[in-house]
């Protein structure tokens, strides 16, 4: 048994972004407003978004591009959640896939159930290096887990349930496991579906298959929905190296890190923080990174031999430096599922992640410029052939009157 | 440690690798004296001075000096070359490896000759002489003496003291030597596996063709060639230099199949005594060609 994963302090403000990829959330608060722990702050406007949860009772700010949360340290609660069905309860709660895709749990349950199920794992196997929170989640509230697993279950028609673990963890008693074993990327959903299924086939769909995988951090906020009334409020995080509470909104700037760049998300994976960037429900780990100290690449190919792709990472490290965009589809640069496992066998410390995310957002900015081209040109044509048929027309027309005018005059 | 980092930088690469050729150091300094610690001393320091004050003129950070893959070409060309060589002609050989072959194409990575190798064969080519001398103690001498040996079989020619027990006297033992330096770094991972075994199959294979059990036109045995001359320092030292090889690994079979196969024609029947030197520049000449071909294929 680990110790007890600490809550971090609470900080003078939180922040809720309401820009989000899929969309941006609507407040359903005023400024100056006070709101309990648990109440709505705002709403998406598609329903992959869901809610926005003030993690504490306080004060209400709003700017055009946030809410702001001024905790009064008094911890007032929104009454417990009461619907009785499993996926409302979790859609009120505002869960969403703790592992990293933030997709919304009440959906994937809704969709799961009506195509059938056969299997539900529960993912515990760490997606990166260095990140812990989920094994934290795991040692710590192991019994929750399990309970929240069995509301799931039921919900889905009672299927086979599964455990997946890493090499290193212990076994859950009284479930079947699933060990995920070889190095870092083999955590990913495709091959923990292949290993429990026992099929050698990777490139298979979880729902195709009748697969659920949820995060362990997920079921676990399943548990506290279900059987407490609770909101996701909180979620553990892996701060540098130790896990901790961390409220959504917590800015990252307000989190104890060691000098160096933060990065949100994991510290091989994850991206620079922004100024402003809060924990959010999808923040695994937040990360100082001291600078690496970089040396030409020597070609050594280790970066290749790690690639789960199979890709050729100095190939593509060389030809995105040099701008050789012509040869990123046969260097297959869309394949890569930035994992960083190039990063780290690069005995050069070659910032290669990084180099792949600056040359697919290129080519994706490349690709729309060149389409946008050819539409601006197909509309051209289009509106030059318009212009001369209407040209023809009336030419046509006014031949036609000037005909029907000298057969009048010659009568 | 950092979680994050799970493979040694490329200064622990070189240090890895000098700390394997420790072995063969030794054994050549046993066999053929303390003149291959002098030659050792010189190349070294001559190289890692000129590198340093080359990258300093060109107002380069000096980082550049830092990687320790000067040393390292540095202790290839002083065990290659004859124990005791005249000092100007290793400071010659380190300048053209450290400088000509590596700094004039941009540094450690952008090389696309072995600077090791070209240091070697500019003073064997710039100085023929000075390796004549390379006399009764060397491996290069066994293979001369097995070629140029008149009418004789292979059993009467190994009655000279140049032949060992199974190779050439003395660099049968440096080859066992560099061979377990080799291995070390195959099963580290450091080395890549793929081209040393190419090179020595390679050579084996097209010596077991030209050996007839000893007659008087058989060409050297298998086990002949791969313990004398430089075969083992070539294939686990010198074709492994990730720099200058192919990546991709079925170009690294033929790369290394071809380093081998070279190695044989040059020594059996080329104008030099030893053709490893200029096996691996012709192979490196190929590599980005190899590369390039397999992306294609």
């Amino acid at each position: 048994m680990g110790a007890a994963v600490k809550r971090l302090p609470l900080p003078s403000v939180l922040r809720y972004p309401l820009l989000a990829r899929a969309g941006r959330y609507a407040p359903r608060v005023v400024a100056g407003a006070r709101v309990r722990a648990g109440d709505v702050l705002a709403v998406g406007n598609v329903p992959v978004l869901g809610y926005l949860h003030a993690a504490e009772s306080g004060t209400v700010e709003t700017t055009a591009t946030d809410v702001l949360l001024h905790p009064d340290g008094l911890h007032d609660a929104a009454p417990p959640l009461t619907s009785m069905d499993l996926a409302e309860r979790v859609r009120d709660a505002g869960i969403v896939g703790l592992g990293g895709a933030g997709y919304p749990t009440w959906l994937k349950l809704r969709q799961a159930r009506s195509a059938g199920v056969t299997t539900l794992i529960v993912n515990a196997v760490e997606c990166e290096p260095g990140v812990s929170a989920d094994r934290a989640v795991l040692r710590n509230h192991t019994e929750a887990v399990l309970s929240g697993l069995r509301a799931l279950a039921e919900y889905l028609g009672g299927p086979r349930t599964l455990i997946a673990l890493g090499e290193d963890m212990d076994d859950v008693p009284g479930i079947e496991t699933v060990r995920v074993t070889g190095p870092y990327p083999s955590g990913s959903e495709r091959t923990l579906i292949a290993r429990a299924l026992g099929v050698k086939q990777q490139k298979v769909l979880a729902t195709d298959v009748g697969v659920v995988v949820l995060n362990v951090a997920t079921v676990f906020a399943v548990h506290r929905a279900w059987d407490h009334g609770e909101r996701l409020l909180e979620r553990v995080v892996t701060v540098q190296d130790e896990d901790a509470w961390v409220r959504i909104g917590h800015p990252v700037a307000d989190l104890p890190l060691p000098e160096g760049e933060v990065v949100v998300g994991g510290p091989v994976t994850g991206w620079p923080a922004t100024e402003s960037e809060p924990v959010t429900k999808t923040t695994r780990a937040v990360t100082a990174r001291k600078p690496r100290e970089t040396s030409p690449c020597i070609r050594c190919g280790w970066c290749a031999h790690a690639c789960p792709e199979g890709l050729l990472p100095q190939e593509l490290f060389r030809g995105i430096n040099a701008e050789r965009w012509s040869e990123m589809k046969a260097l297959r640069l869309a394949d890569c599922v930035e994992c960083g496992a190039c990063d780290m066998a690069c005995p050069s410390r070659l910032p290669l992640l990084a180099t792949f995310r600056y040359g697919k957002s290129e080519r994706r900015e490349l690709e729309r410029r060149t389409h946008d081209a050819a539409l601006a040109r197909d509309r051209f044509t289009v509106r030059m052939a318009r212009l001369e048929r209407q040209r023809e027309e009336r030419r046509n027309e006014r031949e036609a009157r000037m005909a029907s005018r000298r057969e009048w005059m010659r009568r | 440690m950092d979680a994050t980092i799970a493979q040694p930088s490329t200064r622990g690469v070189m240090l890895r690798t000098g700390a394997a050729l420790i072995p063969a150091l030794v054994a050549a300094t046993y066999c053929f004296g303390p003149g291959v610690l002098v030659n050792l001393a010189v190349t070294v320091s001559a190289g890692v001075a000129l590198e340093a004050g080359w990258v300093w003129a060109r107002f380069r950070a000096l980082d550049a000096v830092k990687d320790g893959s000067t040393p390292v070409t540095c202790t290839l060309i002083a065990i290659a070359v004859p124990p005791g060589l005249e000092p100007g002609i290793l400071v010659f050989a380190a300048a053209m490896g450290v400088i000509l072959a590596k700094q004039f194409y941009g540094g450690i990575g952008k090389n696309v000759f072995n600077p090791a190798m070209v240091g070697y064969a500019a003073a064997l080519v710039a100085f023929p002489a000075h390796f004549a001398d390379w006399d009764a103690l060397t491996g290069a001498t066994a293979l001369d003496a097995l070629r140029f040996r008149g009418g004789a079989t292979i059993a009467e020619t190994w009655r000279q003291p140049v032949f060992g027990i199974i190779g050439a006297h003395g660099f049968e033992i440096v080859n066992a030597a560099a061979l377990a330096g080799g291995l070390y770094l195959c099963v580290t991972r450091i080395a890549n596996w793929r081209m040393p075994l190419a090179v020595l199959g390679a050579l084996g294979a097209c010596a077991a063709l030209g050996y007839d059990n000893g007659s008087s036109a058989s060409l050297g045995s298998p086990l002949f060639h791969w313990f004398s001359g430089g075969t083992m320092l070539a294939a686990f030292f010198i074709a492994t230099d990730p720099v200058t090889s192919p990546s991709s690994p079925r170009a690294q079979w033929v790369f290394g199949v071809g380093i081998g196969m070279l190695i044989f024609l040059i020594r059996s029947f080329g104008g030099y005594p030893d053709g490893i030197a200029f096996a691996v520049l012709l192979a490196n000449l190929a590599a980005p060609a190899l590369d390039r071909a397999v992306l294609r294929s």
